[in-house]
């Protein structure tokens, strides 16, 4: 391992034992549990985005009935947990957040080095 | 023409709850965003995990030779929308979310699950029920166009599809105040009354108290043709001119003073 990437490495594992949250994969396919991939928890950083209220259409006026959601975007130490696959359409439950909300993951950006970026959706 | 939309919206919610696979989640111009809360509760009804749909009345146009008495309501549309967003349906511990019994949510199982919603809805308000046949009267001059469209995404920070169904409806016309109320309006009217929703009682009493009250012949001739007081006047109804307090009596009897002929008592016709 190179100098550059043990520094990162030791900077992420830091900054998410600080700021990092236990949670819940629920790994789905096509809607149901998945057969290949248990559930498990694991800690990652969870930052819930602002609720916006938005016409169904995303903006659009065709449709009348409107939306309130806020999302949130979840970030993953890599060298912590090289082996975690997280796919669209699993469910990721914040066990440690009051009601223990539950997310669908819209898609993961893995073409990063440091961090695996989870976009999730209310579920 | 706005008692006959309140009463067109009315007649489908009741016309369609517990009839599709949404139950009880049928509202009547939801403004709101639906949104679900963090122990998965959503905010609309009694927060039934289960699609929902949204009865509004919008836009109408009416064409007509004269528009005077703005009472027609034309082409009424009537907007009936269905929809899904994560959260709609009942999850279990696995994170299994099942939109309709045995069928796990998949993007296919929302468009599925939509599309039979639609059925239901048009079978619903085609049915021989009490409040389908309501609809019908109210709609009575007919359906004279339907649109449908759909919409889904995940960019709203959930995944969602809805539905929209358009129909432009030639809605019956609002009752002239004053008069006795045309079928089916007293009928729906006592039902409303007997609701275990409050504000639909409240609906009740306030739609009765727009449409009750005394009225003379002469002013029902003027709102039913919109005309002002010449105009009215012109025909021979209505108060004699400069009589601005409005009270120009009925007439009792007259004498018809002719230069060549003798004078004539002139009777009011009882059918006047």
């Amino acid at each position: 391992m190179s100098l550059a990437n043990h520094i990162r490495d030791q900077v992420v594992a830091a900054n998410d034992t600080v700021w990092g949250e236990t949670l819940q994969l629920l790994p789905l396919t096509d809607g149901r549990k998945s057969s290949e991939r248990p559930a498990r928890t694991f800690s990652g950083v969870l930052r819930s985005q602002t609720v916006e209220t938005n016409n169904m259409t995303a903006g659009g006026t065709d449709f009348l009935s409107k939306v309130a959601s806020a999302g949130s975007v979840l970030r993953i130490d890599r060298a912590r947990y090289a082996d975690l696959v997280i796919k669209a359409q699993d469910k990721i439950r914040a066990v440690s957040q009051p009601g223990a909300p539950l997310y669908i993951v819209q898609h993961v950006d893995d073409r990063r080095h440091d961090r695996l970026v989870v976009h999730l959706g209310d579920a | 023409m706005s008692i006959v939309r309140i009463l067109a919206r009315h007649t489908i919610c009741e016309a369609l709850r517990d009839r599709t696979e949404v139950g009880n989640n049928v509202f009547n111009s939801l403004i709101n965003g639906v949104k679900l809360d963090g122990q998965g509760n959503l905010n609309i009804g009694e927060g039934q995990k289960k699609p929902f749909i949204s009865v509004f009345t919008d836009m109408s146009e009416t064409k007509a030779v004269s528009m005077n008495n703005m009472r027609e309501p034309g082409l009424t549309d009537i907007v009936i929308e269905w929809g899904y967003a994560e959260g709609m349906a009942a999850v279990n511990e696995d994170g299994e979310t099942f939109i309709m019994q045995g069928l796990a949510v998949t993007d296919d199982a929302i468009e599925f699950t939509l599309d039979i919603i639609a059925h239901q809805i048009i079978a619903a308000l085609n049915a021989d029920t009490v409040w389908a046949e309501r609809w019908k009267q109210v709609r009575s001059g007919g359906i004279k166009a339907m649109r449908r469209f759909r919409y889904a995404d995940q960019t709203d920070n959930t995944r969602l599809a809805v539905q929209q169904l358009r129909l432009d409806c030639r809605l019956m016309d609002d009752p002239m105040p004053g008069e006795p109320l045309p079928y089916p309006i007293e009928a729906i009217l006592s039902d409303m009354d007997l609701s275990q929703d409050l504000n639909i009682q409240a609906h009740a009493t306030l739609i009765r108290n727009a449409l009750t009250g005394t009225i003379t012949d002469w002013q029902a001739v003027q709102r039913r043709f919109g005309m002002s007081r010449d105009q009215l006047l012109a025909l021979g109804r209505g108060p004699l001119a400069g009589d601005d307090e409005r009270a120009t009596p009925p007439l009792q009897s007259g004498v018809l003073a002719r230069d060549n002929g003798p004078d004539e008592t002139i009777e009011p016709d009882p059918q006047d």
